[in-house]
């Protein structure tokens, strides 16, 4: 889609200015239902058209997370407290994508906690197959505005899932890369160690064209990964020589749907030529676990630049300092406050032991268990969800009920692979289903290859 | 009951860089306008991340060779050290828990012992008749790299801060608790100041709070055979020599006192941490151990661990050390007394002005360091000069002529000082004072003065001689200078016989 836009751009046929005044119109108009953004950038756009076309992503329309930072525009991060927040710089990511059109702002969880985009002071964002259900999330805003056409792709972030999960949700293919693949300069941190940012599109090709710009080694970044040798992802291989490892999961919890669409797509991907394989993690049961620890603990230390005295919510007439910082941060979501109270424990004298240093043992071990496996196989499938989207007035009993549903998204933040997710199918409700092809670190054109020849069939 | 001091010394030191530890933010914080040397990293904006300064680096790992440490660590590591502050724009300062850059290092201190006859070191600068100099290894536990932290302004009911201190590198260096009272806690932090201030690792500053001492500090109490050990008491943030030594007086008698009314030792749970009032020269309670800070330390996720290798830290050189430098002047026979007063008092500067020096004078080097260590360093002190803005060969030329006795100590003394102040032209001043050779003109004034004073003549010669002083004076007076005085009284004395 990004390269016949880019022709047609280049062309003349279409400017960027009309290109993006057709997708302005596109998301004020949607955005009324389903809420993807939480700002239409209109003026920013217009006033940052390409003079020329050059770069591949010169003036094609795009949707991005409300947690990375843009020079002069509101990033609110989903929060109420930073509703008014003006970024003072750009991320890295951002600069990579060189002259693209910005739609708007997607919506999220606040600060990214949270797998429905319900946890957003700015309300939840519905998925276009079916407005009585959620778009997911935490990138659920850029998600649901890519699948209603409102952008041709969206840049999310993904900690847990964040990218995969709403993809998943509303059908279209996002990729977390490898940690460290992009830059997280600009990025508003959850889990430092975890996050990623991630690419969605409608198609694994426009995924690969946007990796191919947004990976460049940042110095600005000490966890940016400095390759030397340049991949061009969209030049995809042949991977019918591929050993694909099929997760051994239970059962339990994982909607029918979703076992029938993933028992498809392994019929398919051995029709590709691949072979396939059983893969056991024994310690998955425990990847929950560690990754509830692990990930509030370092949100507790994340957090607490946000006292208010700099930027943010900035409380009047209080006082004294205590009173500021308790009305300063009684402006966070409750699930902001349950994370920040979670990690302030597990991190405390006394429990660190243990809390923060088994989980950090356990994560540890799965990264030996998953390195085992990639020696056999190249990639390890999944299903992406164990859910189709959730009703938007679906109640959940305990937030653990929701954090469980991260079973398959999480493993690969704990090792810092890369994984993606595809639609591979519908359920019953016609509501989409995800394939998760996860890989070693760095098999991002493993990935996408496969993910594409799969795609291709279900597209 | 016996008492032995017990005392252990972190000192926070402002490492010398262009830029701060994480960001390159400059380092100028003192004295400009507020906030004008911060950026999202710094100011801890959502989003930014730290980088590691690299000449950070390369100043601890300058320290690490500096203080003897053994380890000058392949792999060190960043932590985040959680508490909420206004001051501390992150909400954790970046510090280095587990794994510092260096280990394992020692300082050398002088220690004040009684004199033991055999071993007797008169030579030391700082020996005295009754005691000698005694060295005592203090060991040093670690140094690692962190950020200093904004700073506070309370000011009418508000609190203003400013951010071109936050993120400055700091290096803490935590010695042994080896440190036995006041005099060897001074002794230790003022080596400390000297070693560093001299390597360019840190300009030391105290006033600005470049360096600034913690200390922890117990007594040993020998009663009765058995051994008591007060509880361990914190002072934090010392910020002079003064306040370090004062505080430990303070503490060393308040703790002895209070042993001695409630018996009370050391546990885990009876630490305390106080702070220092200057104004009435006593320590402050703060707080005790139950509300002391958690501070919930886990690893700096945004920053991988430090690794450095060999050629790293080979590469990193140390152009000036203090002790080397005492070492050369030993060795060109330089007092130790004057060698110390020149690379430790005086400093780097006046260190190069006199190796300058070295090459172009022509006489006995330690009167060379004399004349820079009293009169040189003294107008320049007085004055407030800039040392760089004075002409070593002039110095030199000066100096020289005094060697070749052309001209006379007065004469010199008189030249420089208007050399410095008054800027003026040395070659006029030196051909106006220079020391009058022909005899005949010398023997001219000294007949002019005592034909001047027949009177005192006669009182020298019923047996006042003290009065000769007093010639001699006139007739350098009269002469500016021109003459040597021992010249001048050798030929009074003949001339004065002829009275008799």
């Amino acid at each position: 889609m990004i390269l016949e836009l880019h022709k047609k751009l280049k062309a003349g046929n279409i400017s960027a200015k009309e290109l993006a005044e057709e997708y302005l119109k596109i998301a004020e108009d949607k955005n009324k239902v389903l809420n993807s953004y939480i700002s239409i950038t209109k003026d920013y756009a217009i006033s940052h058209l390409p003079d020329k076309i050059e770069s591949i992503l010169d003036g094609i329309p795009g949707c991005i997370k409300d947690n990375i930072n843009i020079l002069s525009t509101n990033t609110t991060a989903g929060s109420q407290v930073l509703k008014e927040y003006i970024s003072p710089y750009t991320a890295t990511v951002i600069s990579n994508l060189d002259k693209f059109t910005l739609i708007g702002k997607g919506n999220m969880d606040s600060f990214a906690f949270g797998s429905t985009t319900q946890n957003s002071y700015f309300g939840p964002s519905l998925n276009p197959h079916d407005i009585n259900t959620v778009a997911g999330g935490s990138s659920g805003g850029v998600a649901s505005a890519v699948a209603a056409g409102s952008a041709v792709f969206g840049i999310g972030s993904d900690t847990g899932g964040s990218v995969r999960q709403p993809a998943s949700f509303c059908g279209i293919v996002g990729l977390k890369p490898t940690y460290g693949l992009i830059s997280r300069y600009g990025l508003i941190a959850m889990g430092s160690s975890f996050d990623v940012i991630g690419i969605m599109a409608n198609t694994v090709d426009d995924v690969a064209l946007i990796l191919n710009e947004a990976c460049k080694y940042d110095p600005k970044d000490s966890t940016s990964l400095n390759i030397k040798k340049k991949i061009d992802y969209s030049k995809f291989s042949d991977i019918s020589k591929l050993k694909v490892g099929v997760l051994k999961f239970n059962d339990d919890g994982v909607e029918k749907d979703v076992i029938t669409a993933f028992s498809n797509s392994i019929e398919d991907i051995k029709k590709l030529g691949c072979s396939v394989k059983e893969v056991v993690i024994d310690h998955l049961k425990y990847v929950i676990a560690a990754y509830y620890i692990l990930v509030p603990s370092e949100i507790s230390a994340n957090m607490a630049r946000f006292d208010g005295i700099r930027f943010g919510y900035h409380p009047k007439g209080v006082k004294d300092l205590e009173e500021f910082y308790i009305e300063a941060r009684s402006k966070f979501e409750d699930e902001v406050k349950r994370r920040i109270l979670i990690g302030t424990y597990t991190l405390s004298s006394g429990y660190y032991d243990a809390y923060y240093s088994k989980a950090d043992a356990v994560r540890r071990l799965i990264k030996q268990e998953f390195d085992e496996a990639f020696r056999d196989v190249d990639v390890i499938v999944s299903p992406t969800s164990p859910t189709v989207a959730y009703r938007k007035d679906k109640v959940f009993d305990n937030p653990l009920e929701l954090y469980l549903s991260d079973i398959f998204t999480i493993p690969a933040n704990l090792i810092g692979a890369p994984a993606i997710s595809i639609p591979n199918g519908l359920s019953c409700d016609n509501l989409p289903t995800g394939l998760q092809i996860m890989g070693p670190q760095l098999s991002e054109l493993n990935i996408l290859s496969l993910a594409n020849k799969l795609y291709k069939k279900y597209g | 009951m016996d008492k032995k001091i017990i005392v252990g010394i972190e000192t926070h030191v402002q490492l010398k860089t262009k830029s701060k530890m994480f960001c390159s933010c400059s380092t100028e914080y003192f004295g400009g306008k507020p906030n004008i040397n911060v950026c999202p990293v710094c100011l801890g904006y959502p989003g930014a991340l730290p980088k590691v300064n690299e000449d950070a680096i390369k100043q601890a790992i300058k320290v690490g060779k500096l203080l003897h440490f053994k380890h000058i660590n392949y792999y060190s590591s960043f932590e985040r050290k959680n508490y909420m502050y206004p001051d501390l724009f992150k909400g954790f300062q970046i510090t280095q828990y587990k794994n510092p850059i260096v280990s394992d290092g020692y300082l050398e201190i002088d220690t004040q012992g009684e004199v033991d006859p055999a071993s007797k070191d008169t030579n030391h600068p700082k020996a005295t008749p009754t005691h000698h100099v005694v060295p005592k290894k203090i060991n040093i536990y670690r140094a690692h790299l962190e950020e200093d932290t904004a700073k506070s302004l309370h000011e009418s009911g508000y609190t203003l801060i400013d951010g071109n201190k936050a993120g400055i590198p700091l290096l803490e260096i935590v010695s042994a608790p080896d440190i036995n009272g006041a005099a060897e806690a001074k002794e230790y932090a003022v080596s400390l100041y000297n070693i560093l201030k001299y390597s360019n690792v840190s300009d030391c500053d105290m006033e600005k709070g470049q360096m600034r001492f913690d200390i922890n500090i117990n007594l040993e109490i020998n009663d009765s055979g058995r051994k008591y050990y007060t509880p361990i008491v914190e002072i934090k943030n010392l910020n002079s020599f003064r306040a370090l030594e004062r505080s430990i007086n303070f503490e060393e008698s308040l703790q002895f006192s209070e042993f001695e009314k409630n018996r009370i030792e050391m546990n885990k749970g009876n630490k305390v941490t106080k702070g220092w009032n200057d104004l009435k020269g006593e320590t402050v309670f703060q707080r005790g151990k139950e509300e002391s800070d958690d501070y919930r330390y886990f690893p700096e996720p945004d920053l991988p661990p430090l690794v450095i290798s060999q050629e790293f830290i080979d590469s990193v050189k140390i152009e000036n050390s203090a002790e080397d430098t005492m070492l050369q002047l030993e060795k060109a026979n330089i007092s130790k007394s004057s060698a110390a007063v020149l690379v430790l008092t005086l400093g780097i500067e006046f260190v190069k002005f006199f190796n300058n020096a070295c090459d172009i004078y022509n006489g006995d080097l330690n009167n060379l360091v004399n004349w820079i260590i009293n009169d040189l360093a003294g107008i320049i002190s007085e004055h407030n000069i800039d040392l760089s803005s004075i002409s070593v060969s002039g110095f030199v030329k000066i100096l020289n002529l005094v060697n070749d006795k052309k001209l006379t100590a007065t004469s010199a003394k008189e030249i420089i000082n208007k050399m410095i102040v008054e800027k003026e032209n040395i070659d006029e001043l030196i051909s106006s004072r220079i020391v009058v050779s022909d005899d005949t003109l010398i023997d001219k004034y000294i007949d002019a003065m005592l034909g001047e004073n027949q009177e005192l003549v006669q009182t020298y010669l019923n047996g006042k001689e003290g009065v000769l002083s007093f010639f001699i004076g006139q007739v350098m007076k009269k002469m500016q200078g021109r003459a040597s005085p021992s010249d001048i009284k050798d030929k009074i004395l003949i001339k004065i016989k002829n009275f008799q």
